[in-house]
């Protein structure tokens, strides 16, 4: 059973006139429970395919499936109650609503679900102890370090039982010790909890602790490693 | 609902200057507002209270029927009873009976069609200040007898000045031509240009002697205590009056050219209303699009996580709410204390005052007065123009492809 599947995925984009191939042909399969790391050079097309999974960006071609369900033919709406059920998402730096505390981030999302207010909280809370944030649920993004700013990020896109995490460089801005623990965290929640999660990397370190990884260059799938 | 008012309320008190800014241009604008609502108003009230007390009264009490044809046998009989009755109604400043009639005003040498206004003295001049208004020769003596008052303009066309001889002429309610010889005794100068050239009084009794009106008046005029109370009033003294035979006119209805000038004057207001709000419009949308495009990567996540579009409309659109309630109340607050200050010495236009003497002056100062509902209107139209101008910045907000604004930085 896959959680996520694409077919023949394509992207241009076009500038002035000439039309660049960010992304070609691309077939991917992740199954539930997988810990796949997406790696290659800048430009290769990692965050173009994984805006096109999430269904941040629409594809020129080719379809997405999460669950199953065809994505790209979906309107703007469910797409984000599809995102909003189906999808947590950790970006580089900055993934934090500024007005909102640690704890009010992560609830956020399971308002919008419409989980009441109590129990939003109750779940946010453990959450947020489960990636080691525990005592600092009420500080705001600006009062967090950077690696623990990630770990809410994390939180937040676990928060709402998701059937992937797709991450783009979470580590990319941290130190190497610091971004070691976040994967750390990202791959106990994997063991224990059976999350799936597709990050892409640059991070030798975060490839090693990945159960698969995938190679990209010039928009194209290479080999398995 | 509760989850994005609390963000949309922390994100106006996070850039606290910019919010000062957007707030400060809508409370001034309201307060601009409010402030020539209360000018005009008071210019309004000021204008009407000249107004009827030269002319009309705020209310008049006509017999039934005697409009129609001014027939003068069908006029009020009792007027010492009616006036009785009137005096003690809430509300009512002063009650004194009138009578007026066309006739001929005549010196030796000259002659003027008139409206002659036969007075109680005494009353008349409580309403309007008559008697200051004599500037060559004096006010009625007491017991006066055959004296006559004529605005300065009917003097001049007259050439006629104090002690001089006049003749009054009208056709009296017998049907007979009524004619008798007055005595000038002074002229008088109400600021009004009609009325300074058309009027001559006389004291009652004379005039019930002139018209054959034995102890008949045409009308009994009531001041108010306050000129928002005369439609209350008029309904007041309609339930007492009810069967008595009588024909109850509100100022309004006695002049009509008054009451359209004040109707085109408020249109101006509202003019100049629409205006300030288009300039305050545009104010809010410069800020809220500035706001909007710092954020956009903010509102990018905000999509990602599963944010509809919707949702993000919502979200601006209450900080335009939260915008909107707060300039609306600083807005009224300012509005009030400015017209509050404005009120205690009120607006001297003596200088001006040439021009107020075409809608009869007695008083050139205004003092702006605050109607609740006016005041109501001008902060429910500065709420509604914040919510309109975030319309847009709101629409831009949902609009962001998630993608793009995530990597906008």
């Amino acid at each position: 059973m896959y959680c996520l599947r694409t077919e023949n995925l394509t992207k241009l984009y076009s500038n002035n006139g000439i039309e660049i191939p960010a992304l070609k042909n691309v077939d991917l399969r992740v199954k539930r429970g997988e810990f796949v790391s997406l790696v290659g050079p800048s430009g290769s097309g990692k965050t173009t395919l994984l805006n096109l999974i999430g269904g941040l960006d629409m594809p020129t071609a080719g379809k997405v499936f999460i669950d199953d369900r065809d994505i790209t033919g979906m309107s703007e709406r469910q797409r984000s109650d599809l995102r909003l059920a189906s999808i947590g998402f950790v970006f580089q730096e900055f993934n934090l609503i500024p007005v909102l505390s640690a704890r009010e981030n992560v609830e956020y999302v399971m308002l919008l679900q419409g989980v009441s207010p109590g129990e939003a909280q109750q779940r946010a809370v453990e959450t947020l102890a489960a990636v080691g944030l525990q005592g600092l649920e009420n500080r705001r993004p600006n009062q967090l370090s950077g690696g623990q700013q990630q770990r809410v990020a994390v939180a937040r896109a676990i928060a709402t039982g998701p059937s992937i995490v797709l991450a783009d460089e979470p580590t990319a801005n941290l130190d190497s010790e610091t971004g070691h623990n976040l994967v750390d965290a990202m791959r106990r929640l994997n063991d224990e909890l059976g999350i799936t999660f597709l990050l892409s990397t640059h991070d030798p370190m975060v490839m090693d602790s990945t159960t698969r990884v995938i190679r990209m260059r010039d928009g194209a799938l290479l080999e398995e490693v | 609902m509760a989850l994005f008012l609390r963000i949309a309320w922390r994100n106006i008190t996070r850039n606290q200057r910019r919010t000062f800014i957007t707030l400060a241009a809508i409370a001034s604008g309201l307060a601009a507002i409010i402030v020539f609502f209360g000018l005009s108003n008071g210019f309004h009230d000021q204008w009407i209270t000249n107004s009827v007390r030269v002319y009309t009264g705020h209310i008049v009490v006509f017999a039934e029927n005697y409009r129609d044809e001014r027939n003068l046998n069908r006029a009020i009989s009792d007027v010492d009873d009616l006036t009785a009755r009137l005096e003690v109604l809430p509300g009512v400043e002063a009650v004194t009976p009138r009578i007026h009639i066309n006739g001929l005003v005549s010196t030796a040498r000259n002659s003027a069609v008139a409206v002659i206004r036969a007075v109680d003295p005494v009353r008349e001049t409580q309403i309007n200040g008559l008697r200051e208004r004599i500037t060559i020769g004096s006010y009625f003596e007491a017991d006066a007898h055959r004296q006559i008052l004529l605005g300065y303009k009917m003097a001049e066309r007259l050439n006629a000045g104090p002690g001089e001889k006049i003749v009054l002429m009208v056709q009296a309610a017998d049907g007979s031509i009524g004619a008798e010889l007055f005595r000038l005794q002074g002229i008088f100068r109400l600021g009004a240009v009609d009325l300074d050239g058309s009027l001559a009084i006389i004291g009652l009794a004379d005039g019930q002697d002139l018209a054959a009106m034995d102890n008949k008046v045409t009308e009994a005029v009531l001041i108010l205590d306050s000129p928002n109370d005369v439609a209350t009033t008029a309904g007041a003294l309609a339930t007492e009056l009810a069967g008595s035979g009588y024909e109850i006119l509100q100022w309004d209805e006695l002049m009509p050219q008054a009451k359209e000038m004040i109707g085109l004057s408020n249109v101006f207001t509202y003019i100049l209303l629409v205006i300030i709000l288009i300039v305050v419009s545009l104010g809010i949308l410069n800020t809220m699009l500035m706001s909007i495009m710092e954020r956009t990567r903010e509102f990018g996540i905000m999509r990602a996580l599963g944010t509809r579009p919707a949702q993000i409309v919502r979200l601006v659109l209450l900080e335009a709410v939260c915008l909107g309630v707060l300039g609306a109340v600083l807005g009224v607050i300012l509005g009030i204390v400015i017209n509050g200050f404005l009120g205690a010495g009120g607006i001297d236009l003596s200088r001006w005052s040439g021009a107020m003497d075409l809608i009869s002056s007695l008083k050139p100062i205004i003092y702006p007065t605050i109607h609740p509902g006016r005041i109501a209107i001008a902060a429910l139209a500065a709420f509604l123009t914040t919510l309109l101008a975030a319309i847009y910045p709101a629409a831009r907000a949902a609009r962001l492809s998630p993608a793009d604004a995530i990597r906008s930085l």
